[in-house]
Order: structure tokens, then sequence, then C-alpha cells
């Protein structure tokens, strides 16, 4: 500590070691909320086509088109100040012959901290394919949406949380067929 | 006119240097015992490192209680309004501010210096052939 370069070597690793308390300090206080919220989501539209499919093993597949409203009020329960963004998808889950279990992701979204937090979204087309292993999908009684999201913190874990409102929708039995003139 | 200023401060600062020393010497200080000044911590060589552990101690109690304070205010002012980045801006603020208070070698921190032991001659020439040795080989025989 008797030359000025000691005296700032401790100063700079002292000032870092409570930088760290602090950003811990900061995790503690938001580990441990509670960060669901009711989701509303609404479909108005299913369409179902049978088309190639050049990823998989077979030559056609099942695709799926919905169209889907959402509306969600995001702000109270989740921002605090510990979070950066929120990283929202909706999947849809269900049951084929083939597979148990399928989830695909249709859509998702990154709302920033300071974004507008009311999610009111009408009519909204998937980004991502709703391609099936297979031809599951038609005539499928119960395909669930699920809105989720991640919560990208500041400093700790980031925990992935499933919205509370989901929506079961039938497929048709039939598949779409490009009308020829 | 600014150096003219740091030159008398220099000189009165040196003297009641000369002053405190003569009144705690062991020998009396006086024609060629005469107190040389030139090296002394007080009054040159500010940014040569000093060994004074009183004032090293203040200056690590002096920045560690400055940025342990701006640590509490941050992450109270944080918390209160939901911004992290508050929190750091004033821990940073409170770094700053240290840097600037214990960083230079300001003269808190050089009052008490450590008395060293006079360096010994390395040839073994006897003393009264040297007139020119300084006070300090002459309090210690």
């Amino acid at each position: 500590m008797n030359t000025v370069l000691s005296r700032a070597n401790s100063l700079f690793a002292f000032s870092l070691s409570v930088m760290a308390a602090l950003t811990f300090g900061c995790f503690i206080t938001t580990a441990f909320k509670d960060r669901r919220v009711p989701v509303d989501i609404h479909v108005s539209k299913v369409m179902l086509k049978n088309v190639d499919d050049f990823t998989g093993p077979r030559e056609r597949s099942d695709l799926g088109f919905i169209t889907f409203d959402l509306s969600a009020d995001i702000l109270p329960p989740i921002f605090d100040w510990n979070v950066k963004q929120l990283f929202l998808y909706l999947s849809a889950e269900y049951a084929t012959k083939s597979n148990s279990l399928n989830q695909v992701v249709l859509w998702d979204k990154i709302v920033l901290r300071g974004e507008n937090t009311k999610l009111n979204l009408r009519d909204m087309k998937s980004k991502y394919f709703f391609f099936d292993d297979g031809n599951g999908l038609r005539a499928n009684r119960n395909v669930t949406l699920t809105l989720s999201w991640n919560v990208v913190p500041n400093a700790g874990i980031l925990p992935l949380v499933a919205g509370s409102g989901h929506v079961s929708i039938p497929f048709p039995e039939t598949y779409e067929t490009t009308k020829s003139y | 006119m600014l150096k003219h200023k740091h030159q008398s401060w220099l000189k009165r600062r040196r003297r009641r240097i000369i002053w405190q020393l003569m009144r705690t010497a062991a020998v009396p200080l006086r024609g060629r015992n005469r107190i040389n000044t030139r090296n002394h911590p007080q009054t040159s060589g500010h940014w040569r490192p000093l060994f004074d552990y009183k004032g090293q101690k203040l200056a690590e109690q002096i920045f560690q209680g400055i940025i342990l304070i701006s640590a509490g205010i941050g992450f109270v002012y944080g918390l209160i309004i939901e911004q992290f980045g508050w929190t750091v801006y004033i821990v940073l603020a409170g770094f700053a501010v240290s840097c600037v208070l214990t960083l230079p070698p300001w003269p808190i921190y050089r009052r008490n210096p450590l008395s060293w032991q006079p360096a010994l001659p390395e040839s073994t020439a006897e003393p009264s052939q040297k007139p020119q040795e300084s006070t300090k080989k002459k309090k210690h025989k």
C-alpha cells in the first residue's frame, strides 16, 4: 500500500468484490418470485394441408396453419429490477399414433424491459411452420396451445414459466385442397 | 508567482521540520550537525514510496468506508426505483471519489514515516578522516 499502483490495485479489487456482493443481493431479492400471469389465447382459424416434406423420412407430412389472438398483461408480477427481457413463445402440444408427445413452437417474441407490456395481438399468423412428424394432425381432437416465457435476468437463474392460459382446438378432418379452375 | 509561493511554502515547511527534529534530537544539532531536509519525506519526493504504515492504514480505511457507504446507498436506491443500473452508477461514483481521496500521495498519509537506521559505510576508513559525514551517523556513534 505504499505506492500508488499498490493502492490502486487494492481499491479496484475491493470495488469488484463489493459489486459482486451487490449483484448477488439483487439476485436474492427476486429469486423466489412467482412469475405466472393469466394469459388469454383465442384461435380464429385452423387450416390443414398435406404437403411435400423434404426434411423428414416420408414424402408428405401434415402442415397446419393457425391464426390466433393473444392478450395478456404481463407487467406487474414479472418485470422488476432483475429482469432484462422476456422471451415469449407459443407452443402447440398434442399426441399422435406414432408419437405420444409432440411439442411445436409456433411463434415467439422478445419483450425488453421498458417496452409496452400489455400484449394485445389480433389475427397473428404463426412464425414457424407447423409440420407434423407424419400425418397425425388430421382429425386430431386435442391440440393445446400454450404461451410460456423465459425470464432473462440481470443476475442469477433463468426461470422457465408456463402461462396459465391455454386453449385446445381440434383439427379438421380433411385437407385443404387448392382449387383448380 | 505560483512557483515563488511554492518555494516560500517549502522553506517554511523545512524550517518547521528542522525545528521539530532539533527539539527531539538526541544530541545537539548545531553547525556541522545541521539537518538535511532535501531528502526528508515531507518536503520532497512525494511520488516516491514512503513507508508510513499508519498513513496507509488510514488510506485503506477511507476507501473501504467510502465504497461500502456508496454500495449501501446504491443498493437501497436501486431497490426503490427498480433499476439495477443506478446501483452500479452510485458504486462507480464512490469508486471515483475514493480514487481521488486515496490514490495521490496526500500529506496526511505521510505524517508518520518510519525512521530507518543509517546506512553502513562500505569502506573501512575512520570517521575522523571524513568530516562531511551526515549527522545521523554521528548521532549513533
